[in-house]
């Protein structure tokens, strides 16, 4: 058939459709449906176009009113900046020297390129808060991802407080919240794109960390790192296999044993607790899998969809049924790692449904359900990229690459979507790729690496440098779509270093007799055996350790004043330049700080570790350190696939700065960049922001 | 396809004969929502699903634009551009449903249209009865007669309309009843049935001759012989209109309406995007 | 935004923008907010030892 012979078929039929009156009534509901689903765009649209344009002088006027001073000093109409988080800027220095990086180049080369100095300590939570408020951690209250609470010595995270509906009503076996879960921010201060919003500036503004939940502005915002799952947790996989002892908890997932009778696997999906029963229980939703060779069809209650062994399902919305009526909504992927005699199912963690969040994640709420219709179902756990199904080798460096590189697809649409839609404004959007990648994949870099004994070092042993060079393709991409009078930004939070070694700051305490156990020694998590009163010391997250203060802390032994000082003196003194005696006595703690040295003329001062550990290339936290575990031994091989990190010394981890504008000074430091944004776009820079701007006056 | 209509017609009695006695807007909501399941089901296995939930979700999409983007201008046209254009393409996709769905449901309004569009006779009332021939020569002049059963009287003489080939009788009803009318053209007899009632019934406006329109469109009767010399006989029952909430509405109205209820409120237990 | 309002006294909150600014607050709410925060948080009762576990678990840095 040819066009013309199409068209005129649709026409004929376009002219039956809207003359025949007859054909209205005799066509019934079929057309009803669509036409009436039809009619309501159309008419939405319209009055919704119409208000909008009608509206519009009006608020062009009320925004040029707020504008006109910033506007006349301004001297960017758009400033987009993308964060790539953990990117090094010795590696892209190396790759840039090499040629490998041809957009880098070109950006340092029309503007400036310098390595950026980080936050005390170099954590995304507390660098992108320092980048978003211009201020230290003094001023926005982020110190780590744990902070602690000193009556329960237990720790707590330190960007949000996610707690139950206040009030329920019981009905038999339900308590039913009544209201939305309390959802705190515990970021401090104000992220300079609220600035921007009080002065007429619009922004958007995706997946930038610690902006859970999200902030009322003049603006759109995705809520970024420490969002939850559905369970509520930071991510919690689940795994199905047919092996025996399968079941239980794993780090970072649940273990779950399913029966595999010849070809076909039977299980329940685990879902999230149901809050509304009163009966500590998981919600469930049963599946059944028919395998044929590496092809497998899972069958839910409500859908059905082909999987392939080794490769990702799209994201399968989930619908949990809790009783009473009430459904919640997640979505997640699927992937089958073992077809032969045995079966094994990798499911990542349930993330909120876009569609239908459980709770706001966006600001306004509308905006992460636009993403969702615009793009489909996309992830929205704040540390979307499962790290521990690969630690835990539940998933293997093949499947944890696509996993990030498909969650990075999302991301780089909505980035794009801002540009082509915010004209004149603030864009800022962080991609986690380059951060989780370099965490996974650093072993990589040394051939040494206690995690690679054993291991084939050469499949993925490029894995990195292809990270580096897609993200030099990304800034490609991005630069063709700026215009004049856009402004542009590529930084980091904090570059990467090689974690070979971890340290155990709590088994130090204890061996020097700062920290004192109860009967039975070594046991449990989150320092459940410590003898409270007699501790006088203890480290919880990944470089603090505090106090054991009278009047602070529920049972503080340590005395305000001389013996807080001196005790202070004496532990920084001892761990400053401590030796890894296992290591060849390398160097493993450059130095300690008090906070009083760091942390100065800030408000939440108080609520800083005392002291602050600042590690040496190579050395980290160790696993058992932060999770609370006191061991007999205070140094041990990182043998997991995490093998690079950050969290050491700020001055050995920089950030890197690219921009297209030239700078006014070297060293640049994190906190500048929202005054420079500020400068950027014309308003003043707030007093409370101790940051300075990058750019000439 | 008279055969079809006249099966579908047999079936639509039985079903509505269980309705006997109630008002109808009962009847008009169980046929209703089972015409609603019946629709979604075909819509669901006719139409292109995953592409017509993209098409909404694009629409969606393209109207949260606007509000979320609202002081761009730009960002206002590109959208309503978009939606427009994206409204075509999602009627386009929901035509070949739609040609699936306008078969049953076509035969089933058919049905319905005998039940819920007229009324019977009442006792008393004036009848119009219309006979069109076959070629007879001069009409004026030919031989034509109604015979009417006990029940029905013949209130005026023929008015023949020869441009038409058309016969026209008033009758009056006395009583109530089933009646048939026979006419008398040149030694050949056809009849014609006749309801006077106060109660709902099946109605059959016109016996005709073979065709597939008149087939398909009033399959109450049996057909006229080709050979005979009457082409179709039509008797003017009133149309009616169905009393809801106190006002009188078309019953293809309620039904339309009623259906679409069902349709859509049904949409998701059949898990049918629309 | 569209929370509670508290009035103060213009004398008040002529002193707390005064503070505010000089400890670093971005704003007298902040202020205000921190101050009775604080307050009260002595009568409130932290999260149980499971929740926190539940809440941190996948944190990719610890657990």
């Amino acid at each position: 058939m040819t066009k013309l012979q199409k068209k005129t078929i649709w026409l004929v039929l376009a002219i039956i459709f809207f003359t025949c009156k007859e054909a209205f009534a005799y066509i019934g509901p079929g057309a009803g449906f669509a036409f009436i689903s039809s009619f309501f765009f159309l008419i939405a649209t319209f009055f919704v176009a119409l208000f909008s344009l009608l509206i519009w002088p009006i608020r062009f006027l009320v925004t040029w009113m707020r504008r006109r001073k910033v506007l006349a000093r301004a001297s960017a109409k758009r400033l987009v900046i993308v964060g790539l988080d953990g990117l090094d800027p010795d590696l892209v220095q190396g790759l840039m020297d090499k040629g490998k990086m041809p957009n880098f180049t070109k950006l340092a080369q029309q503007g400036s390129f310098q390595k950026l100095g980080t936050s005390c300590p170099a954590l995304s939570p507390v660098a992108w808060s320092s980048f978003m408020t211009g201020c230290n951690p003094a001023r926005h209250n982020i110190y780590d991802f744990l902070s602690r609470d000193p009556q329960t010595y237990l720790p707590t995270l330190s960007s949000a407080h996610i707690g139950p509906s206040k009030r329920t009503l019981k009905v038999g076996k339900y308590a039913i919240p009544l209201g939305k879960p309390s959802i705190k921010l515990l970021r401090k201060s104000k992220p300079f794109w609220r600035v921007l919003g009080e002065h007429g500036i619009f922004s958007t503004v995706i997946r930038v960390p610690i902006t859970f939940p999200p902030e009322r502005f003049n603006g759109l915002l995705l809520s970024g790192m420490c969002v939850p799952d559905l369970r509520g947790s930071q991510g919690t996989f689940s795994f199905y296999s047919s092996r025996e002892a399968a079941e239980g908890e794993t780090t970072g997932g649940i273990r779950i044993a399913v029966k595999k009778q010849s070809n076909v696997v039977r299980g329940h999906l685990v879902g999230p607790p149901n809050s509304i029963s009163q009966r500590n229980e998981d919600l469930s939703i049963p599946f059944e899998i028919s395998l044929s060779g590496e092809k497998a069809r899972v069958v839910l209650p409500d859908q059905s969809f082909e999987l392939k062994k080794g490769q990702y399902s799209p994201w399968i919305r989930l619908s949990f049924k809790a009783g009473l009526k009430i459904t919640v909504q997640g979505i997640a992927r699927f992937m089958i790692t073992e077809t032969g005699q045995e079966f094994n199912m990798y499911v990542s963690p349930i993330h909120i449904d876009p569609g239908k969040p459980a709770f706001a994640i966006s600001h306004p709420r509308a905006y992460a359900l636009y993403l969702s219709k615009l793009l489909g179902p996309y992830a929205t756990l704040g540390l979307a990229e499962d790290t521990w199904a690969l630690n835990e080798e539940i998933i293997n460096d093949q499947a944890f690459l696509d996993q990030v590189y498909l969650n990075h697809a999302e991301r780089e649409k909505m980035l794009f979507d801002a540009l082509e839609k915010n004209r004149n404004g603030l864009v800022v959007c962080v991609f986690d790729t380059t951060d989780r990648i370099q965490h996974m994949f650093f072993r990589y870099l040394n051939p040494h690496h206690p995690a690679l004994k054993d291991k084939d070092r050469t499949e993925h042993a490029g894995a990195i440098e292809d990270l580096y060079r897609r993200m030099d393709n990304l800034i490609g991409r991005i630069k063709e779509r700026l215009g004049d009078g856009d402004e542009f930004i590529v930084m980091s939070d904090h570059g990467f270093k090689d974690f070979s070694r971890g340290v155990n700051i709590n088994s130090w305490l204890w061996s020097n007799g700062y920290m004192v156990l109860k009967e039975g020694g070594c046991e449990g998590m989150w320092l459940s055996n410590v003898d409270w009163s007699r501790t006088r010391a203890y480290a919880i997250g990944l470089t603090g350790i505090y106090l054991n203060f009278k009047g602070r802390e529920a049972h503080g032994i340590v005395e305000p004043g001389q013996e807080e000082a001196a005790l202070k003196a004496e532990i920084i003194a001892k761990l400053s330049g401590l030796k890894d005696d296992g290591n060849g006595s390398g160097v493993a703690i450059n130095r300690v700080w008090d906070r009083s040295e760091i942390y100065r003329g800030g408000p939440y001062q108080k609520n800083a570790p005392d002291m602050i550990v600042g590690y040496n290339e190579g050395y980290r936290a160790s696993w058992d350190c932060a999770q609370g575990r006191v061991t007999n031994e205070v140094f041990e091989d990182n043998i997991k696939a995490w093998s690079g990190d950050h969290c050491v010394d700020p001055a050995m981890v920089p950030g890197v700065l690219f921009t297209s504008f030239k700078l006014n000074r070297d060293s640049p430091r994190i906190i500048d960049i929202a005054p420079t944004a500020l400068a950027l776009l014309g308003t003043g820079i707030p007093a409370y922001m101790e940051g300075k701007s990058l750019i000439a006056n | 396809m008279t055969t079809l209509s006249n099966s579908i017609a047999f079936v639509f009695d039985l079903f509505m004969w269980s309705f006997n006695g109630l008002h109808p807007i009962w009847s008009m909501t169980v046929i209703s929502a089972l015409t609603g399941v019946l629709m979604l089901i075909i819509y669901k296995y006719t139409s292109n699903q995953a592409e017509i939930r993209k098409v909404k979700d694009w629409i969606k999409a393209n109207f949260l634009a606007i509000i979320l983007y609202k002081d761009s201008l730009k960002v206002l046209f590109s959208s309503t551009g978009h939606i427009f254009r994206a409204n075509l393409r999602y009627m386009r996709l929901n035509l070949v449903p739609l040609l699936f769905m306008i078969v049953p449901v076509g035969l089933l309004i058919v049905q319905m249209n005998f039940w819920y569009g007229y009324k019977p006779f009442e006792p008393g009332e004036s009848i119009l009865v219309k006979a069109t021939l076959a070629n007879v020569g001069d009409l004026m002049k030919a031989e034509v007669s109604l015979v009417v059963p006990e029940g029905v009287e013949i209130q005026t003489p023929p008015l023949r309309i020869p441009n038409n080939s058309e016969v026209n009788w008033r009758l009056g009803t006395k009583q109530k009843g089933h009646y048939e009318i026979k006419i008398h053209v040149g030694g050949q007899e056809m009849t014609k049935t006749l309801v006077v009632s106060d109660r709902m019934e099946r109605l059959s406006l016109l016996r005709h001759a073979s065709g597939f329109w008149d087939g398909l469109l009033y399959p109450g009767e049996r057909v006229i012989p080709s050979s005979s010399l009457v082409r179709s006989i039509e008797v003017h029952y009133q149309p009616v209109f169905m009393g809801v909430l106190g006002w009188d509405v078309h019953w293809i109205i309620v039904y339309f309406v009623l259906s679409i209820f069902f349709g859509l409120a049904l949409k998701g237990v059949f898990r049918v995007h629309i | 935004m569209f929370g509670p309002k508290v009035k103060l006294s213009n004398e008040l909150y002529a002193k707390l923008k005064k503070y505010a600014d000089l400890a670093g607050y971005s704003s007298v709410e902040e202020f205000v907010t921190h101050t009775l925060e604080k307050e009260v948080a002595q009568f409130e009762q932290g999260d149980s030892e499971e929740d926190i576990k539940a809440k941190l678990q996948g944190l990719g840095y610890i657990s």
